[in-house]
């Protein structure tokens, strides 16, 4: 019987941990977090087993009978997506087919969840969520979206978490989880309606305006439970008055344009932060429409359902509310997580919608849901060990069915066939096409790390009082920027476009110009001039864009390399800079120059881009979510997806001479170990019999072209967009 | 005689056949979603009754953030939100706009003006998936916009064309929401860059795009003939058509080199005036729904000198795009809506450099062409512009409306994913005095 069979093949499993297996190179020893990696223990295989036996009971009363396993191939491709969001790269794919050990499966769960690109991947898993833009009033949701990478790195429970983003308090650069209020600040009720949606899986929004005709919920529920954060504000810190001296200072001098930017940018960076005004009241609005309350009526705080806790001593009604919502015998805050996290590893909820747990929508199968609860909080909200359970579970582990799915029949006897999402379907291009994928940061992420350093520096000048320092800051801040500009050198190249080779003789700004009071940076910013007129591959490059490659190779130390490495160290840069730009189409391009694109220049994972991409780049159009709706992400078709695939550049990225995809063709001795490149590096598995003799005589009768070909050929298979 | 008229003429059977013939003769390919452009061409037939049914194709100008109007076209002169703007008088006798609309002043006599538009969703992304969709956004239920709703009830007339395109930065409720990536609309991002990656890559032959398309269909093969799910169908469908609008000679719609300067000139040089003119070139070829957006009216601050600047771009392309139809012979079947999320208040904050906010209990709306008749008003907001006063149109009703034009069944219920029955309309009464 299968049941018997799948808990002696876990059992066998959990005896068989041995030594752990470095799948991947070079990336996974630098990783982020500095944890050794942690095999799965023998409690992670009885858990996946009792899943396996829960699903299997369904089987038995229903007459169901479960389809086959994955194949070596299906597992790693889909293992590699759910887990670290990209498809393996040649050397991780041959490394795990090639593999004899018989617990390969499990080792390669252990490892994948240690290494980086797991927070890249479930980064884009809870942007999603939280609806985590790059600009949240001004640069603030660049230090929301670092919380959360910081929070993965560290896999913090759970339930803190979620703690920490209802109880945050303070400035987004001192803690990012206030990006959770920030985001809303126009509109607290929206982060009212989500939270319940986010973490309760309880939909409330309708009852904002009337009671809700679907479930229970009165408008009155609605008020009374947005009372609980009824004492949050958004919109002014404690450096209020501060800011205003500064901006009534700032008016009284003569400063530059950029000068003055950079100040209303500081200015604005530092408006905002969260607090709680004690006292602070929540009134029923003024179409208030029942009975049973009048408009203007000042609201009682209540839950959704059950009682608050009692307060502890000393505590904000918020931190009382934060303990109900996370609570172990909150019924549905354990239930949302792991029934969001199941659909992520397998492709449907046990409760779909996954935001939907009303009384009439019945689970597929409730005693999974109520284990896979339990699990959670016995795990102490460990998401990396809940996501274990479920991956050496059998059932995540079936083959997907090669229909669509009727949920109404679904016992969960079949795996799901899924099209990777947008950050997937990128990421795993870029795996494609350069080394250390995991681990490159873009230029946006150094950009916010600058920014940081300035917004701590502006706090302490508010704090001691001293606004006519911020404003000499902004001065310096815009003093650099200016010098960083080739054209502003002397030493720049004269033909430069721009028109502004001499910065002295520009109206208006010459008197803004004193000499720079660090050398050390001067001399930077000519050397990086200087390298930028000499590399002729870049002569086709804007000024900003030579700035920032210049950068690039100065960071790797380009000057100590020999003519050759520096060779094809600048074709690397060049070849990258233009396949990132590949991913901006017509429309996204301009806008790539503006302050939301920043960093889309660089060929770097969507974790490391601005959140969302700008309209127009690849992953816009293979349906990222906008980061306005709660999971508005879409994994459906188009016809400029298609046309993006087939013609646009982002798959001759994949064939520039200078990409990891070429020097892996190189490396292989003859064209039978060509193809096993190509199908490995692109589809994840080694060619059936008859894919290696079309591919071999493709090679045989175009020569190069034929190379080509096939790159893009396989790129262009629905099987490279779907995941097994 | 055009696509739709014939096709009501035949009966079904030749119908499909015609179009199948048809589709071979131009293209030389199978055309995997005639089925349904069949089907949806039948459904139009029995919906004609229902509607005025003169509209063949909607250009709907969408100005997203909250169009103030007071100062566009419901002006208030005298009152304490009159704002800085003087109203003028424009070809409809008795009907003034305000002053930064002097073009579309001239073209008033071919417009239905709606003044008495009103919801109760005062939030952008809400209002605007509203306006898109007539619903208000449902945690279970992904609603279709109106360009895919008509899509499905009208169906495409020339299936070498998506049937329903977008232009600019799209509504938040314009997707095709349940009824599948069929209908999805495609995207342009800006009307002067026309149509991304149409052109196969530069170093490559005809020849040997099509030695790799056959290359590609091999080593496809056993997945697609395993997999058939609606989600690789939809792709093997995208694919078709992406190869479709390569090889048609109707791409060329997307193309605005192709008009001369002057016409271009006309209606402005901006993404918006650009846009109206793709809009008018898309329709010429069949495309059934155009949406062109023209962001940047969430006033909150500086009001008036963002109007100013947003009139002109509205002006200039939208009177263009009326007169061209018009002397073209297109704006009897063509459909020009003008509508945004809501209205703004007439109170004007002084502390925000002379700010309005969102205000969706009065605001106005456009209806041209389609068989509507021009030179009139539909409703009244009262003396400030604050609430409606009489004949109030609901988001519902407008859209209804629309549907009505087109002759498009705007109660037909079609089932979202979790049952439950949606219609284009959602209980809202078309307007057919307009007609």
């Amino acid at each position: 019987m299968k049941r018997s069979r799948t808990v002696s093949l876990m059992l066998a499993v959990a005896v068989g941990i041995g030594g752990l297996l470095h799948l991947q190179r070079g990336t996974v020893a630098d990783v982020a977090s500095n944890r050794p990696v942690q095999a799965s223990g023998p409690a992670v295989f009885a858990a996946a087993a009792r899943i396996d036996q829960l699903v299997a009971r369904q089987y038995e009363k229903t007459g169901v009978s479960a389809g086959r396993l994955t194949t070596d191939s299906e597992f790693l491709k889909r293992t590699f997506l759910s887990i670290v969001g990209r498809i393996p790269t040649y050397e991780e794919a041959r490394a795990f087919l090639d593999s004899q050990d018989k617990d390969k499966r499990s080792k390669l769960i252990d490892s994948l969840l240690e290494s980086p690109g797991y927070v890249s991947n479930f980064y884009n898993f809870w942007a999603d969520l939280l609806r985590a833009k790059s600009r949240i009033r001004g640069d603030n949701g660049n230090f929301y979206g670092h919380w959360i990478k910081d929070s993965l790195a560290a896999n913090k429970p759970y339930d803190k978490m979620v703690q920490e983003l209802l109880t945050a308090t303070g400035r987004a650069d001192d803690n990012g989880a206030a990006g959770y209020y920030l985001r809303d600040a126009d509109n607290p009720l929206d982060t009212v309606s989500t939270t319940a949606q986010i973490f309760l899986g309880t939909h409330i929004g309708c009852a904002q305006c009337h009671d809700s005709k679907y479930d229970d919920w009165t408008r009155l529920d609605y008020y009374k439970f947005a009372a609980l954060t009824r004492e949050v504000v958004t919109r002014e810190n404690q450096y209020g008055k501060e800011l205003q001296k500064l901006r009534a200072e700032a008016k009284k001098q003569n400063l530059s344009s950029e000068a003055r930017t950079v100040l209303q940018q500081l200015i604005r960076n530092n408006s905002y932060g969260v607090s709680d005004r004690s006292g602070k009241k929540l009134q029923l609005p003024k179409d208030y429409q029942y009975d049973n309350g009048k408009p203007g009526q000042a609201v009682q705080a209540k839950p959704l359902f059950g009682s608050l806790p009692s307060p502890d001593m000393g505590e904000t009604p918020r931190q009382q509310y934060a303990r109900w919502v996370t609570d172990k015998s909150n019924p549905m805050f354990a239930k949302v997580i792991a029934n969001r996290l199941w659909k992520h590893a397998t492709g449907m909820g046990i409760v779909e919608p996954v935001d939907d747990f009303s009384d009439s929508n019945r689970p597929l199968n409730p005693e999974l849901l109520d284990f896979l609860a339990a699990e959670m909080v016995r795990g102490g909200f460990d998401m990396k060990l809940f996501l274990k359970k479920v991956y050496n579970s059998r059932t995540y582990q079936l083959a997907a069915a090669s229909e669509d799915i009727v949920r109404s029949e679904y016992k969960m006897q079949t795996g799901m066939l899924q099209r990777m999402r947008a950050e997937q379907v990128w990421d795993s291009l870029v795996a494609i096409a350069v080394e250390d994928v995991d681990t490159r940061k873009s230029v946006a992420s150094a950009a916010a790390g600058k920014l940081g350093g300035y917004q701590a520096k502006v706090g302490e000048y508010l704090e001691a009082k001293q606004p006519e320092k911020v404003i000499e800051l902004a001065k310096q801040i815009a003093q650099e920027r200016s010098n960083r500009k080739p054209g502003a050198d002397k030493g720049a190249k004269p033909q430069e476009k721009t028109g502004k080779s001499d910065g002295a003789k520009q109206p208006g700004k010459a008197g803004d110009r004193k000499p720079d009071p660090d050398p050390a940076s001067r001399k930077a910013a000519r050397a990086t001039a200087t390298m930028v007129r000499d590399i002729e591959e870049l002569k086709n490059f804007n000024p900003e864009e030579k700035r920032q490659v210049a950068q690039q190779l100065l960071a790797a130390d380009f000057r100590d390399m020999t003519p050759l490495q520096k060779q094809a160290m600048i074709q690397k840069v060049v070849a990258e800079r233009e396949a990132a730009k590949a991913g901006v189409a017509a429309d996204g391009k301009k806008k790539a120059q503006g302050a939301r694109g920043q960093g889309v220049g660089l060929l770097a994972r969507a974790s490391e881009l601005p959140s969302p991409a700008p309209e127009g780049h690849f992953l816009s159009e293979f349906g990222q979510g906008d980061r306005e709706t709660v999971n508005d992400h879409s994994t459906e078709a188009s016809v400029t997806q298609a046309l993006n695939l087939m013609n646009g550049k982002v798959s001759q990225l994949l064939m520039l001479p200078s990409g990891r995809l070429v020097a892996n063709l190189r490396a292989a001795p003859d064209n039978k170990a060509r193809v096993d490149v190509l199908y490995l590096s692109i589809l994840s598995r080694y060619p059936s019999q008859a894919e290696r003799s079309i591919a071999l005589q493709e090679m045989a009768q175009n020569g190069l072209r034929g190379h080509t070909n096939l790159i893009w050929a396989l790129v262009n298979t629905r099987e490279f967009l779907f995941s097994k | 005689m055009d696509h739709t008229t014939l096709l009501r003429s035949m009966n079904y059977a030749t119908r499909r056949s015609f179009m199948t013939a048809a589709a071979k003769a131009c293209l030389g390919v199978s055309v995997l979603a005639m089925p349904s452009i069949v089907r949806a061409a039948d459904e139009q037939v029995a919906a004609a009754a229902k509607g005025a049914g003169k509209a063949k194709s909607v250009i709907y100008l969408y100005m997203a953030g909250g169009m103030s109007h007071i100062d566009t076209w419901d002006p208030k002169p005298g009152t304490e939100g009159a704002g800085e703007f003087d109203p003028i008088k424009t070809s409809a006798p008795g009907v003034m706009i305000g002053e930064h609309l002097p073009l579309m002043a001239k073209q008033m006599d071919q417009c239905a003006l709606i003044r008495s538009l009103n919801s109760k969703v005062g939030e952008h992304q809400r209002a605007n998936y509203m306006m898109h969709t007539s619903y208000l956004p449902l945690g279970t239920a992904r609603h279709p916009g109106l360009g895919p709703w008509v899509l499905r009830l009208a169906g495409r007339t020339n299936a070498n064309l998506p049937g329903s395109v977008i232009v600019g930065r799209g509504g938040l409720g314009s997707g095709s929401g349940f009824l599948g990536t069929e209908y999805e609309p495609l995207l342009i991002g800006k009307a002067q860059d026309g149509l991304a990656n149409i052109n196969r890559p530069g170093m490559i032959t005809e020849e040997q795009f099509e030695q790799r398309m056959s290359l590609l269909d091999k080593l496809d093969a056993d997945f697609r003939k395993t997999y058939q799910t609606r989600g690789v169908q939809g792709y093997n469908e995208f694919y078709a058509e992406a190869r479709r609008m390569m090889h048609s000679t109707d791409v060329e719609a997307f193309n605005l080199a192709k008009e001369d300067d002057a016409t271009r000139e006309k209606y402005g040089s901006d993404p918006f005036g650009q846009g109206c003119l793709l809009a008018r070139r898309l329709v010429q070829h069949g495309v059934r729904f155009v949406e062109v957006a023209l962001g940047g009216w969430d006033t909150h601050a500086d009001n008036f000198d963002r109007v100013e600047e947003l009139c002109n771009k509205l002006d200039k392309g939208m009177a263009a795009l009326i007169a061209d139809l018009r002397e073209r012979g297109l704006l009897e079947s063509t459909l020009v809506v003008l509508t945004s999320e809501f209205g703004r208040t007439p109170r004007i904050n002084a502390d925000r450099n002379n700010g309005r906010d969102h205000h969706p209990k009065a605001f106005s709306g456009i209806l041209a062409g389609g068989g509507v008749k021009g030179g009139q008003v539909w409703g009244k907001s009262d003396k400030a512009g604050n609430q409606v006063d009489s004949d109030g149109v609901s988001i519902p009703d407008f859209n209804s409306t629309i549907a009505y034009a087109l002759g498009v069944d705007h109660e037909k219920k079609l089932k979202a994913k979790d049952g439950r029955p949606f219609t284009l309309g959602n209980e809202g009464k078309p307007l057919v005095k307009l007609f």
